[in-house]
């Protein structure tokens, strides 16, 4: 580790405020450019409105950024929150921040729902939310002291690019005492070399003694901070209790946390087993049901898929304690301790990689056709040294494969790599040419759809082929599921406001599996239902897992069992004994679909928010290729003949494909259709002015918006 | 004999995973299940028999990452 030195250019030294019902009622504004900060109030009604979190994130950059505004001018902004019941130690999943900006991929706003100790330290340092906006002409390093009540910004030298480094070097500088009283936000040199850049969020693991890592991933926020030349943000803060956030009712909170704490330990152990192998139980579940992504999305299902999964991820997982929130009994955040890359400036050393989830060991294993769990942790690794989106990562590295091998790009194209599915090296030779900002990585680290146009326009790949087999919607790579046989999914995707997340809606099972909601009708309330509740995590500060992953014994016998009815009373619960503001479920419901509706203005603003920008590439809705067609040969046919009532007696494959997606893009526009009514938006997907007034959103701005979109009722 | 959520299940000797779940009630979300630790997923419950004295975990309704 070289020397670095941290020079004080700007500080401000400010009483902490009292925090009262889980809110500090203040935020926290940096502008890097000039090196202002600023602490505002929070005003009553924001606080009505938007409830916190990812609320507050994007009242702040609606406030921050102007319809043309890019990804990369200063005004664009960052924001973090954690939430009013964030910071709650002992709840399951209780300590999450969520992060938003105007995303380099999209253009519009993106959020991404973090753990690690940053959101609760900065809220417990006395703000809400924080802002971060400017470009600094030099690098930078951001502290929040609630400690010593000063918030200062460093200019900074000689600190290595290397995150899990640099996270270290910093939270020994600034607490060298007490590590733990630090976290880090940070990224990589890839965020810088393109589009597709992570924060790493840090937690110090007492008692392994080192950083430890949860991503905010999506949508290259992390290249949105390398942009403005920040470093790291950091917080510091001491002793957490139950009394921090100080609630309305700490009996009825203590209550509520020990009912849900003991029910996951209790049943976690019987059920997914998340606090011993994660999220690495679905990657054999979704193997089996064809929903495993196999060589970019073409399939669902293969052989190998059994050697990534938790068979083997729980012998190579280090043994301990993995919340990356105080006392989450769910502690799914698992590492591999001493783990050797074979490539890169690691090669031949022993590393911490903290991971994998079952996104990563998709995306980067079978999606790329790699099934060897080794190279799943290199891939993971490098992702969060270089500061990286495994998702991204792993989603256009497979797109990429599928042009090689159909001959869209060949090797003069890719520098003489060989990238034919399943190539371990050369998809590890990528990651490092992003970092080292050479080679046809840099074209990669553009995202799948800068590569659409750059392959057709520079090395004559057809347009039409890389439209339906680039995975991506709104210029957000998918993540990793199969949704070709369930159309409620393909809306979870499309209509995600972001782009194609799951955590919006996850409906696969609900609906391929278990056909609960055979309707387009049926689908509909579920893509109005589901999104909102799940919205509310990222409001309030929470993680969703704790929500339907461990769920109570008698779940199954309940009305809807998809929904843990008895969990979402446990959150009403909760958010009234934090806040003091009494909640029901249906209360829950409303907060989010404030907010929802909210950013998809938001998107409006920004030049998006209609249907044209909910359409999703058709490798999503069916078979694109023969070979996909052949492969499940038996359940296309009976779709065509049983569903559709086609007579295909004298139909070619070719033919069989071609009518199989007329129908089903048709499908997909008819769910589009029930769902914009649902949720009262207009044909064109824009919330309609009576939607925004019954929410208590139709700000004049908003208003005027919808006016100038031809929406005036 | 088996058990099945800790409840005592009779055990006969072409005793399938199907065939355990059809002797439980609201088992209709059920996609996979634990058989001795080893995940069993509903494209193979038919072909998947039960060993006497197994113990059986039945996993909630699968709910994405």
């Amino acid at each position: 580790m070289n020397p670095f030195t941290l020079k004080e250019i700007a500080s401000v030294t400010y009483k902490r405020p009292d925090i009262n019902c889980g809110y500090t009622d203040k935020s926290l504004h940096i502008n890097v450019s000039d090196n202002t900060i600023a602490i505002k109030d929070i005003e009553e009604k924001t606080k009505q409105t938007f409830i916190g979190g990812k609320g507050y994130d994007l009242w702040l950059m609606w406030n921050a950024v102007t319809g043309a505004t890019k990804w990369n001018d200063p005004e664009n902004a960052i924001c973090i929150a954690s939430g009013p019941l964030g910071g709650t130690p002992g709840y399951p999943g209780g300590g999450k921040s969520i992060v938003t900006t105007i995303s380099p991929l999209t253009g519009a706003p993106m959020d991404s729902n973090v753990g690690g100790y940053f959101g609760p330290y900065k809220k417990f340092s006395g703000f809400d939310v924080m802002e971060i906006t400017g470009k600094a002409d030099r690098e930078t390093v951001i502290l929040i002291d609630g400690i010593g009540e000063t918030v200062k910004i460093f200019e900074v030298q000689g600190l290595t690019d290397d995150s899990y480094e640099l996270s270290m070097a910093l939270t020994s500088y600034f607490d060298r005492d007490k590590p733990v009283n630090v976290s880090v936000v940070s990224t990589g040199t890839a965020a810088s070399n393109t589009l597709l850049g992570c924060l790493n969020f840090t937690w110090f693991d007492a008692k392994r003694k080192r950083v430890r890592y949860k991503q905010a991933g999506r949508g290259g926020i992390g290249t949105v901070l390398a942009d403005k030349k920040v470093k790291a943000v950091v917080a510091r803060w001491g002793t957490v209790s139950f009394s921090s956030n100080r609630p309305a009712d700490p009996e009825a909170l203590k209550k509520v946390t020990k009912l849900h704490a003991r029910e996951i330990a209790a049943l976690d152990p019987k059920q997914n087993r998340m606090a011993t192998v994660g999220t690495t139980h679905l990657v054999p579940i979704m193997n089996d049901h064809d929903c495993l992504p196999v060589r970019n999305f073409q399939y669902g299902f293969h052989q190998e898929g059994k050697n990534i999964g938790e068979d083997v991820y729980e012998h190579i997982f280090d043994k301990g304690f993995d919340g990356c929130w105080r006392g989450c009994t769910v502690a799914c955040a698992h590492g591999v301790k001493d783990f050797t890359p074979f490539t890169g400036p690691y090669k031949g050393q022993k590393v911490f990689v903290d991971g994998p989830e079952y996104e990563t060991i998709a995306g980067c294993g079978s999606n790329l056709g790699i099934f060897d769990p080794f190279f799943i942790l290199e891939m993971n690794f490098y992702c969060d040294t270089y500061g990286l989106d495994t998702i991204s990562i792993g989603t256009g590295i497979a797109f990429v494969m599928e042009c090689f091998e159909t001959g869209q790009i060949n090797k003069t194209h890719t520098g003489g790599m060989d990238l034919s599915f399943g190539n371990r090296l050369n998809a590890l030779e990528l990651l490092h040419q992003m970092a080292r900002g050479a080679g046809f990585g840099m074209i990669v680290g553009q995202g799948i759809r800068q590569m659409k146009t750059i392959f057709a326009r520079d090395f004559g790949a057809d347009p039409a082929m890389m439209q339906d087999i680039g995975m991506e919607a709104k210029g957000l790579e998918f993540s990793e599921y199969m949704t070709k046989e369930s159309l409620a999914q393909q809306g979870g995707y499309g209509l995600a406001l972001k782009g194609p997340q799951h955590d919006e809606a996850w409906l696969i099972f609900l609906d391929m599996i278990h056909n609960f909601m055979p309707t387009f009708e049926n689908k509909a309330e579920a893509l109005h239902w589901f999104p909102m509740f799940r919205t509310w995590f990222g409001l309030c500060g929470l993680c969703k897992l704790p929500w339907n992953d461990i769920v109570p014994e008698d779940n199954k016998a309940t009305k809807e069992p998809a929904k843990v009815i008895k969990h979402v009373g446990w959150y009403a619960d909760f958010f009234t004994a934090v806040t003091g503001r009494q909640s029901t479920p249906e209360d829950l419901i409303s907060m989010s679909e404030t907010v929802y509706n909210f950013q998809r203005v938001f998107n409006l603003k920004m030049g998006y928010g209609t249907r044209e920008h909910d359409s999703i590439p058709y490798r999503s809705m069916g078979p694109v290729t023969r070979g996909e067609y052949e492969s499940r040969n038996e359940r296309y046919d009976k779709d065509l003949v049983e569903n559709y009532k086609i007579d295909i007696s004298s139909m070619t494959v070719e033919q069989k494909i071609a009518a199989l997606r007329e129908k089903r893009e048709a499908n997909y526009e008819k769910l589009i259709n029930a769902v914009y009514d649902r949720r009262g938006w207009t044909e064109n997907g824009i919330p309609t002015l009576a939607t925004v007034k019954r929410l208590g959103i139709d700000f004049p701005e908003v208003v005027a918006l919808l006016a100038a979109n031809g929406v005036t009722s | 004999m088996i058990l099945v959520d800790d409840q005592k299940m009779e055990w006969f000797e072409t005793m399938t995973v199907e065939k355990v779940l059809e002797r439980m009630e609201n088992t209709e979300f059920c996609a996979a299940v634990r058989l001795n630790n080893r995940i069993v997923s509903s494209p193979n419950f038919s072909r998947t028999l039960v060993p006497d004295r197994s113990i059986i975990q039945i996993l909630p309704l699968i709910a994405g990452g």
